[in-house]
Parts: C-alpha cells; sequence; structure tokens
C-alpha cells in the first residue's frame, strides 16, 4: 500500500474517532462516583437479614439458585453453613445421575490409562513392546490408535524425506503446530460437532481459538476435523447399503461392527455420511458406548475433555457447594496444569477426587501430604525426576538398555541430580509463603517466619524429598519412593536438623510446614482474600490463624472462624469482590437454572474469559483479586457470555422457557422484577431497572434492531426518547426475545459482576 | 544495590556500548548498512525510506514523534545463558555437560558470544544494526521467585511490594499533553491488563481484534449494546464504571478503524501460535493509526527445569516461536518500523549449572534484547561478570551488572519521551547520563 494512501485515510480515521470520542458522553451529569461497590444500598447499615443470607450463598457457594434464600432462610443459617461443613450428610444424587455422562472418571488412574491409552502408550505398543490388552473394546481402541500411529509415521517420513531435515522430537508430540510437515493426519469424528468430545483438547493456547466471530465460536464448538456431513450418503466412499444395515443396528452391536472396521475404512465410512446418518450413528449409545466412539479419535481426547466438564458440572450442580468452592480453592492453591506433558490429563481425575475434594475440608497437613504424593503435583513440579546427587540411582545407574520402557531415552549420568522446582515452590506458595524468604535483600519482618527460608534451604527440602517420585509413568504414574533415589544424610533445614530417614524425612518436613505458623498465616490471608475482601482486616486473619494453629489446621475450624467473625458480615465486604470468570459462568448458569447437556462450549468459554480449567501454567494459580479480572476484553467477553446464554445461543446448554411469557408480556415490569430476585437474589437500582425495560421494549422494534451501533445522541437520552409498544401488542415469540434480552442485561450487569 | 550500579567500569573487550564512548563513530555509519552490504539481507530491491533520511530530532514525547514502544515478557526465566551464549567460555561448557551450545551450533557475533541456533531470524536484525543486545542484565533484587520477580520487573520497583503501579504505566503518565488521548494509548494483548501496564492511565486488554465488539452478530445487537453502556456509564460500582468506559470507547474506535483490514506484509508470515498472533494484532493496531503509544505482550513457557535441550528441544523451539514472531512483526511494519522500539525481558536468569534433570533452575542475571529503528545494534553492551566460581552470584548464577531499569529508562526516555525518570523508576537514580547509549 502507498505510504501516502495510508497516511491520509489513518488521519481521516482518527479525525472521525475523535469525533465520535466527543459525543460518547453522556448528556446528563454524571453519577457521582464511590470508592466502594455496591450500588445503591446504605453502604454502613448492617446488613438485614435477607442480605445476611445472600452473603452467605454469594461466598460459600457459587451463587444462589431460585428458592435458595427462602430455603436457607428457612433452615436457619447457622444450620445451613454446619451442614455444608459437613458434605456426605448432604444427598447429591441428582448431581451423581449427570456426572454419570462421564464413566472415564469413575475408573481408576491405572483402568484410565489402560482403557484410554495415551499417545505415548500407543507408540510403545506400535513398537511391539507392550501386550496388547484382551478386552475387545479396549483391543479395537488400541488397534486403531496404533494403526492411526503408523500412518501419521509414514507421512512424516514422506515430509522428512521431502524437506530434507529431521523434526524435533517436541514437535512429533505437540500436534498443536499446524504449519508443521508430518502433522498427524484426520481422524474419524464419529459423533458430530456436538458431543462431548468434540472439544479442541490439545490446544495450550485459548487465545488461538478465538479468531471467530465470539457468539459463533461460544454457539458451535471447535471445528471437527472431519468434513462438515452433506445432506446426502457419498456412495463412493462407502456402500449406502452397508451404511444403511449399520445404522439399523441395536447400540451394542452397532459398536461392535464399528470397531471391527479398519482405520481406513473407518475414515471413509465416516466421509460417506449424510447428517442424518452421522446423527443416527450415535442415537441410543450409552455413556460409555459414546466414550467408546470417542475414543477412536484419539483416547487422550476423551480424558481430557471428562476432566474438565466433570468438574464444571460439580460446580454447577453439586448441593456440597462449599465443598465445591473449596475443591476450587485447594485446586487452585495447588495449581498444577493440564498441558504440562501427555501423562497430566491422566493425573487429574484422581487428584481431583482423591487429593484435593477428598482433604478439602478436612486438615491441611492431610492434604498438603496428600499433594505432595500425589502424581498429579510430582509430574508438575517436577519432583518426580529430582535424584540425589549421592544417592545410589546417580551414581550407580541401574545396567540396562539405553532407553526406558516408554520409549524414551534414559538420562545421562550428568542429568541425574536434585530438581528443586517443587521443593521451592512448596515453600513458597503452598506453605510459608514468599515473604519468609530470606535473601540477600530480604529479611522477613512478620515474626510469624521465623528465621525464614533460603536458598541453602530450598536445596536442603529438594534432597529430603528426592526419591519422591512416580511408578512406570507411561503406564499410570503411581505415587512412589524409590529409596535408590533419595540423597543420604542428615538435612538441614530451616536451622533443624531431619536425620537421615528415608522417606520419612518428607512426612517430618510436610509436618514442619502444616504446623508453622507462617503457614497458618499465610494460608488463612489467602482465604480470607477468596471468602471476604481483597484487604482483608488483620483481626480477621489474626483470628482464624489463632483457630489454625489450635486446631492443628482444622479447616472447618477455620472456616467456622471466618463464618462466625464480624468482618465477614460488615457491610464493606457486601458484595465487594468481584466473580472470577469461573465464579462469573457457574453463578450464571446457577442463577438462570440452565440445563447443561454438553459443556463443551461452557469450557471454551472459559477459556476465552481468561480462566480455563487446569489451564494456569504457573504454579501460583489465578489470582483471587479484582483487578487482574476487570479489564476491556473480559468485560466485552463476560456480556457477550451473557447474551449468548440468555439467547439460548450455548450449545448444549438450555434456558428453561421463561415461566408465564404471556402474562409477563402483560406486564415486563413486574417480569422484570422477577428476573432480578433470580439473578441476582436482590432488586437492581432503578437507573439499571429503567434501562433494561427500556431496552428490552426496544428489542422487539426492528427498526431499533436495524439502527447502527454508533448512536448519533447519547444513548441514555435515546433510551429515554423510545415508545414503548402497547404490551398486548407483542406476540409470544417477541415476549419471548424481551424476556431473553432482560435475562442476558441482567446476567452482563455491573451488579452480577460481584458476589 | 548501589554496589552494583557503581562497580560498573568498561574494562571489557567484548565490544561493548557503554555511557556512549563510540556514540560518535556508530551515529555516522547508523547501521553500517550500505558499508556493510547488508542491504541484501533484506531481500528487497525498496530502501526502507527511513534509511535514507538524516536521523530525526529527538521529540519530546511520543504523541509528537509517533514513536511507539513495544514491551515484551518472557515468562517464567529464560535460560538467557543458552539464548546468547558464551560458548568458548570454558566454564560455560564444563557447568552445562548436556546443554552448552557447541561452536559449530551457535550464531557467532563476535567470537566470544554466539545467538541460540533456533534465533536465526534475530541474526539478519542484528547484522543489519537494528538489534541490540544488553547480556547479564537483571534486577538488583536477588529473590528467586518467579511471582516476586516478575512484580518487581513490572512494578519498576526491585524490592518494594507496596507499588500499585506498573512502570510503563508511569511512563506513558509524565506526559502532559492538552489533546485528547487515545483509548488506545496502552494495549495489552490478552484477557488481562498486565502488571507494566497498571496505574493510573487507563490501558486495554484485547485477546482478540476480530471479536472486540459487545452483541456480536445478535439481531439485535447494537441496542443492547447501548443499553449495557447505559449500564456500566451509571453505575456506581468504580471499578467496573471505569473499565465499562474504557470498553465501549474501544469498541468504539476498532469497530471504525477496522484494523482486521490489516493484512501482514507480502512474504511476512507470523508463527501460527499465541505470542504470534499477538504481534501480528499488535501490527494491526499500529497500522490502523489508533493512537497506540505502547504495547505489551507476553510469552510464557521459559521454566525449563526439566530436559531444556541444547541446540534443538524444549528451549529452542520457545525461541523459534518468540524470534520468529518478533521478526516477522518487524517486516510487517516495513517503513513504519523507524518509529518503533522494541524491548523483551525475563524475570530473572537461570543456574549457570545445568540441574539433575537436563535443566536449569532459577536462577538470576539474564539477557534483554532491544530491536527498533533508532537502536545501535549489531552489538552486545553491559558488562560481562565472568563464570568462574568466584564470579558467580551466589556461586550459582550468572551476576548482574546492568540494571534492567536502565535500558527500561533509556527505552521509554527515547520513545516515549518519558523524562522523568524519577517518577518511572523512583530510588533508581537513572539519568541519560546513565544510559547505555543504546538508542
Amino acid at each position: 500500500m502507498p505510504p501516502l494512501a495510508l497516511s491520509s485515510r489513518s488521519a481521516l480515521a482518527l479525525v472521525l474517532c475523535a469525533t465520535l470520542l466527543d459525543t460518547s458522553l453522556p448528556a446528563q451529569p454524571a453519577p457521582a462516583k464511590a470508592t466502594l461497590p455496591p450500588s445503591h444500598r446504605d453502604r454502613t447499615a448492617p446488613l438485614t437479614s435477607q442480605e445476611r443470607t445472600l452473603h452467605a450463598l454469594n461466598r460459600f457457594t457459587f451463587g444462589p439458585r431460585p428458592g435458595d434464600i427462602a430455603a436457607v432462610s428457612r433452615m436457619g443459617l447457622d444450620r445451613w453453613f454446619e451442614q455444608q461443613l459437613n458434605p456426605s450428610s448432604i444427598d447429591d444424587a441428582s448431581l451423581d445421575r449427570r456426572l454419570a455422562a462421564f464413566p472415564a472418571m469413575r475408573l481408576s488412574q491405572l483402568e484410565l490409562v489402560s482403557r484410554f491409552p495415551s499417545n505415548q502408550l500407543i507408540r510403545v505398543a506400535a513398537r511391539g513392546d507392550l501386550p496388547l490388552p484382551t478386552d475387545p473394546t479396549t483391543h479395537a481402541i488400541y488397534v486403531d490408535s496404533m494403526a492411526f500411529y503408523n500412518e501419521d509415521q509414514a507421512r512424516k517420513s514422506a515430509a522428512q524425506l521431502v524437506a530434507g531435515q529431521t523434526l524435533p522430537p517436541a514437535a512429533a508430540t505437540s500436534g498443536s503446530t499446524s504449519a508443521s510437515p508430518g502433522k498427524r493426519g484426520p481422524r474419524p469424528d464419529l459423533l458430530g460437532p456436538n458431543s462431548l468430545y468434540s472439544i479442541a483438547y490439545g490446544s495450550r493456547k485459548p487465545a488461538a481459538a478465538a479468531l471467530a466471530d465470539l457468539a459463533s465460536t461460544m454457539a458451535v464448538p471447535q471445528p471437527s476435523p472431519s468434513p462438515s456431513p452433506g445432506s446426502q450418503h457419498k456412495e463412493d466412499l462407502y456402500p449406502q447399503a452397508a451404511t444403511t444395515a449399520l445404522l439399523a443396528l441395536p447400540p451394542a452391536p452397532r459398536v461392535v461392527r464399528i470397531l471391527q472396521l479398519s482405520p481406513s475404512d473407518l475414515i471413509a465410512f465416516r466421509k460417506s455420511l449424510s447428517a442424518d446418518e452421522l446423527r443416527r450413528l450415535s442415537d441410543g449409545l450409552s455413556p460409555e458406548q459414546e466414550e467408546t466412539l470417542a475414543a477412536l479419535q484419539g483416547p487422550q481426547r476423551v480424558v481430557a475433555a471428562e476432566v474438565l466438564g466433570s468438574r464444571l458440572e460439580r460446580d454447577v450442580y453439586s448441593n456440597r457447594q462449599l465443598e465445591a468452592v473449596m475443591t476450587d480453592f485447594w485446586l487452585n492453591h495447588f495449581n498444577v496444569f493440564l498441558h504440562k506433558d501427555e501423562q497430566e490429563p491422566y493425573l487429574l481425575p484422581a487428584y481431583e477426587r482423591d487429593t484435593v475434594r477428598h482433604n478439602a475440608l478436612g486438615h491441611f497437613e492431610t492434604l498438603l501430604t496428600a499433594v505432595a504424593s500425589s502424581p498429579a503435583m510430582l509430574v508438575y513440579l517436577d519432583n518426580a525426576q529430582s535424584i540425589g546427587p549421592d544417592s545410589e540411582a546417580a551414581n550407580r545407574p541401574k545396567r540396562g538398555p539405553a532407553t526406558s520402557p516408554d520409549g524414551k531415552p534414559k538420562p545421562a549420568a550428568v542429568d541425574r541430580g536434585l530438581n528443586e522446582n517443587y521443593a521451592r515452590e512448596l515453600l513458597e506458595l503452598h506453605t510459608l509463603g514468599v515473604r519468609c524468604e530470606v535473601s540477600k535483600d530480604h529479611t522477613p519482618t512478620d515474626k510469624s517466619c521465623g528465621a525464614g527460608y533460603t536458598q541453602a534451604d530450598i536445596t536442603e527440602v529438594a534432597k529430603v524429598l528426592s526419591g519422591w517420585t512416580v511408578d512406570r509413568p507411561a503406564l499410570g504414574s503411581m505415587a512412589s519412593y524409590d529409596d535408590r533415589r533419595h540423597q543420604p544424610g542428615d538435612k538441614h533445614v530451616f536451622g533443624s536438623t531431619i536425620p537421615a530417614g528415608g522417606e520419612r524425612e518428607g512426612l517430618e518436613l510436610l509436618h514442619l510446614l502444616a504446623t508453622s505458623p507462617a503457614t497458618a498465616r499465610f494460608v488463612s490471608t489467602k482465604l480470607a482474600i477468596r471468602f471476604v475482601s481483597d484487604d482483608p482486616p488483620p483481626a480477621l486473619i489474626n483470628r482464624m490463624t489463632k483457630s489454625w494453629l489450635s486446631s492443628n489446621g482444622d479447616l472447618r475450624i477455620v472456616l467456622r472462624t471466618l463464618f462466625n467473625s464480624p468482618e465477614f458480615w460488615a457491610p464493606s465486604a457486601y458484595r465487594a469482590k468481584v466473580k472470577t470468570p469461573l465464579e462469573f459462568v457457574v453463578s450464571a448458569l446457577r442463577a438462570s437454572t440452565a440445563d447443561v447437556s454438553n459443556p463443551t462450549a461452557l469450557v471454551t468459554s472459559l477459556d476465552r474469559l481468561g480462566m480455563p480449567l487446569y489451564g494456569m501454567q504457573t504454579p501460583n494459580g489465578y489470582s483471587w483479586l479484582s483487578e487482574p479480572w476487570v479489564s476491556t476484553s473480559a468485560l466485552v467477553t463476560r456480556m457477550n457470555f451473557a447474551l449468548t446464554l440468555a439467547g439460548n445461543h450455548l450449545a448444549g446448554v438450555t434456558l428453561p422457557p421463561p415461566a408465564l411469557v404471556s402474562a409477563s408480556a402483560a406486564d415486563p415490569a413486574q417480569h422484570e422484577r422477577s428476573l432480578e430476585q433470580t439473578i441476582l437474589g436482590e432488586p437492581v437500582s432503578d437507573r439499571t431497572r429503567a434501562i433494561i425495560l427500556e431496552q428490552s421494549a426496544d428489542a422487539t422494534l426492528p427498526a431499533q434492531a436495524a439502527r447502527d451501533f454508533l448512536p448519533a445522541s447519547p444513548p441514555t437520552k435515546a433510551l429515554v426518547s423510545v415508545q414503548r409498544p402497547p404490551a398486548n401488542s407483542l406476540s409470544q415469540a417477541q415476549a419471548q426475545s424481551q424476556v431473553q434480552t432482560m435475562t442476558g442485561l441482567l446476567l452482563g450487569s455491573p451488579e452480577v459482576q460481584r458476589r | 544495590m548501589n554496589t552494583i550500579r557503581t562497580a560498573i567500569h568498561d574494562t571489557t573487550d567484548w565490544g561493548c556500548d557503554l555511557h556512549g564512548r563510540d556514540l560518535a563513530p556508530r551515529r555516522i555509519t547508523r547501521r553500517g548498512f550500505m558499508k556493510d552490504g547488508a542491504l541484501a539481507l533484506i531481500g528487497t530491491s525498496t530502501i526502507p525510506a527511513f534509511l535514507t533520511r538524516s536521523v530525526l530530532a529527538e521529540a519530546t514525547t511520543a504523541a509528537a514523534s509517533r514513536k511507539k514502544l513495544v514491551v515484551l515478557f518472557q515468562r517464567g526465566a529464560a535460560d538467557g545463558l543458552n539464548i546468547v551464549a558464551p560458548y568458548r567460555d570454558p566454564n560455560y561448557v564444563a557447568m552445562r555437560p548436556s546443554l552448552a551450545l557447541k561452536p559449530d551450533q551457535v550464531l557467532d557475533l563476535n567470537g566470544t558470544f554466539g545467538l541460540h541456533p533456533a534465533l536465526a531470524s534475530f541474526k539478519p536484525l542484528y547484522d543489519q544494526g537494528h538489534l541490540a543486545i544488553i547480556h547479564a542484565a537483571g534486577s538488583p533484587d536477588t529473590t528467586r521467585s518467579h511471582f516476586d520477580a516478575q512484580d518487581y520487573m513490572e512494578s519498576g520497583t526491585p524490592g518494594v511490594k507496596a507499588t500499585t503501579d506498573g512502570w510503563l504505566n508511569r511512563a506513558l503518565s509524565t506526559e502532559h499533553l492538552s489533546t485528547k488521548l487515545s483509548a488506545f494509548r496502552a494495549v495489552a494483548l490478552g484477557s488481562q491488563v498486565p502488571r507494566t501496564l497498571q496505574g493510573k492511565l487507563p490501558a486495554i486488554a484485547l485477546n482478540n481484534l476480530s471479536d472486540f465488539s459487545v452483541g456480536g452478530k445478535f439481531a439485535n445487537a447494537a441496542p443492547v449494546a447501548q443499553a449495557f453502556q447505559a449500564l456500566y456509564d451509571d453505575s456506581t460500582d468504580a471499578v467496573l464504571h471505569g473499565t465499562g468506559q474504557e470498553t465501549f470507547e474501544a469498541v468504539r474506535m476498532l469497530k471504525f478503524a477496522d484494523p482486521a483490514q490489516y493484512k501482514p506484509a507480502d512474504g511476512v508470515t507470523y508463527p501460527n501460535a499465541p505470542f504470534g498472533n499477538s504481534l501480528r494484532q499488535i501490527a494491526q493496531l499500529l497500522k490502523a493509526n489508533l493512537g497506540v503509544e505502547a504495547a505489551f505482550a507476553d510469552i510464557g513457557g521459559w521454566d525449563t527445569h526439566v530436559n531444556q535441550g541444547a541446540a534443538t528441544g524444549q528451549l529452542a523451539n520457545r525461541l523459534r516461536e518468540f524470534s520468529d514472531s518478533i521478526a516477522a512483526f518487524w517486516h510487517d511494519m516495513g517503513d513504519d518500523a523507524e518509529h518503533i522500539t522494541l524491548v523483551t525481558m525475563s524475570e530473572f536468569g537461570r543456574t549457570a549449572h545445568q540441574n539433575g534433570t537436563g535443566g536449569t533452575d532459577h536462577g538470576h542475571a539474564n539477557v534483554m534484547f532491544v530491536l527498533g529503528g533508532h537502536v545501535r545494534g549489531g552489538k552486545l553492551y553491559g558488562k560481562w561478570p565472568g563464570l568462574a566460581p568466584e564470579q558467580l552470584n551466589e556461586g550459582r548464577d550468572l551476576a548482574v551488572t546492568t540494571d534492567f531499569r536502565r535500558v527500561l529508562a533509556e527505552v521509554s526516555f527515547r520513545s516515549l519521551g518519558a523524562h522523568n525518570l524519577a517518577s518511572v523508576f523512583p530510588d533508581a537514580e537513572i539519568s541519560p547520563s546513565t544510559f547505555l547509549n543504546l538508542i
């Protein structure tokens, strides 16, 4: 483009932009801006009983469902809280029925790995180094996956011949660099784009999925690798007669028949299907049978899709809400990353279920020890690979082949030593807190830190924990202690000595950390930030720390202290927290009593809102503060999510039809008020209500809808000038659209961004 | 802290440019462009217009000079010793038995240091004199916590936790202009405003240019968007009200300027990865003349504790995406690159010794890159502290000899006109006389 043309065009743009900006200022005097968030309530008045209930529900659950406030009031707030502290006393059968859609999540780690082999395991099997399973279904999954792997390999070597280069090993496994030659070929997507398993697993890059229009990507899950089916069967690819016969089979034999197809037949068969045939293919399948078909697309995807989907549905539907909230808190505190490596997805079901949720309301030391010995954490922060420099394993490596059973070259002798990654984050993020770190420039001032910790302590901690590793990483990664890798001798940490004692040293260290006043204070502060405010009062933290220390880190007692503290109920804490994206999405689903039949679009939405589940790469987890979550990008996405959800455009998510639409059409204001109660739990400000009512009336006017996006006059003025149509002139469809608009605006309103 | 700053005496012989000692000769052959025959490397018969003009007088503000600053953060502590490697140093070779880059692998810079081979697309930029390298740069604070170190580097106040704003926000705030400032003056690619850009001045976070609108393609998008705007305008929630205003202003400007129409220049391909997408979109915003003065993007994946690889492998893959994205951006901007300064940083470096798992642990000093039309590139800046055991920081890491704030201060001073360095980097005692004179 010639420079001159560019600059003149741009200059014009700037002039026009400047003009537009001027008109964007509101015509009426700007309302007084407060520094505190809540809108219309008197910020100094004590909470009313209704507000107390709503406040508790906002903080100890993922947000109230319609009717929750009344139910908790009836039960009594204290009794409700005690019940939430004892999750096993709460019936959760309705959640269990929903989670039946995720059969793999009920498997043990070993079963999971063998049923849904990782790419790594398939490579081993393809080399003939692994006996194939005898169960016919699993056998078929292996055979198909191996055949696809072999095809990929053939394609790759062909590509390498062409390019005359050798691919770095990472490119062979990443599967995400679409530009690389020899990339993985398409696998048959037998369940269509609306399946749970259509999620784009393996994308480390939420932003990359965000190239298309938000509404359309949120409404339609990631494009599947297979071509979208046409209206006609493609006879040249696969005979119509055989297809019809197959589709006529009952579910079980139908799946068996599909499993019997060779990989190339399977691909041809899938490509031949019409849209209607594709739909019939998965008709009546049980969740397990759907899983089996999905596994033919790549077994690893099944695991990741179910890990993400089941976590989200639990947050939405569990009646054990405090347990869900605390599980989320600990999964963030002890953050792990789904995309760490090929193994990590397989380790997450047990990590969530047995390590974290099981201990979420128990004792901190039990939780800390469970995390320290969990394969998910051992792999994520590399302790599984750490070897004491003077250990037997470092100095007298076992004789044997140069490669380990999973095909990776064994580390050279020089690569046998300590890795201090976990040791550092254990002290800095999981227990004592970085403010206790001693360095040349920093001496802790907080007396709970005692003498603090130094780099030398970190190295000693790494020695203490050497040998805490996982067994057979490719085959299930069971946690184990390997004394051959353990650094011998006494260890000196924090000024005291841990005598040589193998695995016991680690337990002693974890006990030391779990019972340290610094840990009590650090974690109490984080809990107070999660449950009370971004800047919790020191008196509250002191009280929680005291409870922690006197109860040996009994999390129920610490939470009870928080619940009974005046600071929790202070007017300044009311609606003081900005919802994280997860809290925003889950609270919106709960408030709108949405029915989630497929969480894929929700999982994708969280990516786009900047908070993918298990998607924080670094061990600090997501922030509990407001600032990171309030940005231009975040607000646009939140508003669009609200509209998409309210308009029923989110695939796999259905809002119940608004009750008595015709009645509401007769009186939109009345319906709007009931929506306020449903979505926010209390009335919005008069001004908010006026804007929503005017707009939802506008939304049914075609002329209004056609108006340009850029207002010629200030928007608030335009709203006021619009004449509302007579209510009785609205059709059913118009009334429906009106309710959707009101719901969308309420869900995306400033009030709903806080809890 | 002071000891680090005052201990710098340029006694090295590796071609550093300290305190502008060789400023005069460099300015004459600013890029050594015609002389070195480096023109051929551009691969075009057109000489960029800015190379044929004389050096512009230094403008006092970015807005007046149209200068723009692009700030890139490598989160996770990149291994500077293998990015610009002292590949002939026997200590380096000894401490990294399986990680050290070999002489036949590096892209040699001056016989002493070599670029990692995955930085091949940086080499022409270096040879043309656009790319400067500052080695052994870092924070005077010795923390090895990623999160503290990133915080300090982004706030620009090492060791001070209480700072609430970022250095780049303060650098932009030093301008006092009477005209209305663009909503896009400070923009970050991503879903959050990074610490670097937080502060008094509004900053925009953008994930994706193409879907940055409210209501998208819904039938009644326009009125609904207006209603949302009214809701946020009227909100008494200070935080949401303020961000709401910025949001709607940005949406309007973007819709009008339509940056998506700017396709990358002929022959320019950005890596199809998050960082490549970020830089492509920064280029689009710049070309759309939205008034961007400072842009920020980051790239993760540098925390290579395990199997980081040498000439190939994990680190190599990150470096390829990193350098190819930056080079694509540079070429995409064409003539406009004259007005751009780009600076890269990472919170700290990694241990000089490799660890027990084929990787490196948290260390201290690192390497920074500065790229730009006015950069006196093609050379290494800073003082090399050496890798002998007694020269290492705490016996394990490359020591810091250049405070990262000296680089950032010079870059903001020259590109943004941030002359009020005392407020951008309080207590750093930085003035133009302490600049490395790399611009």
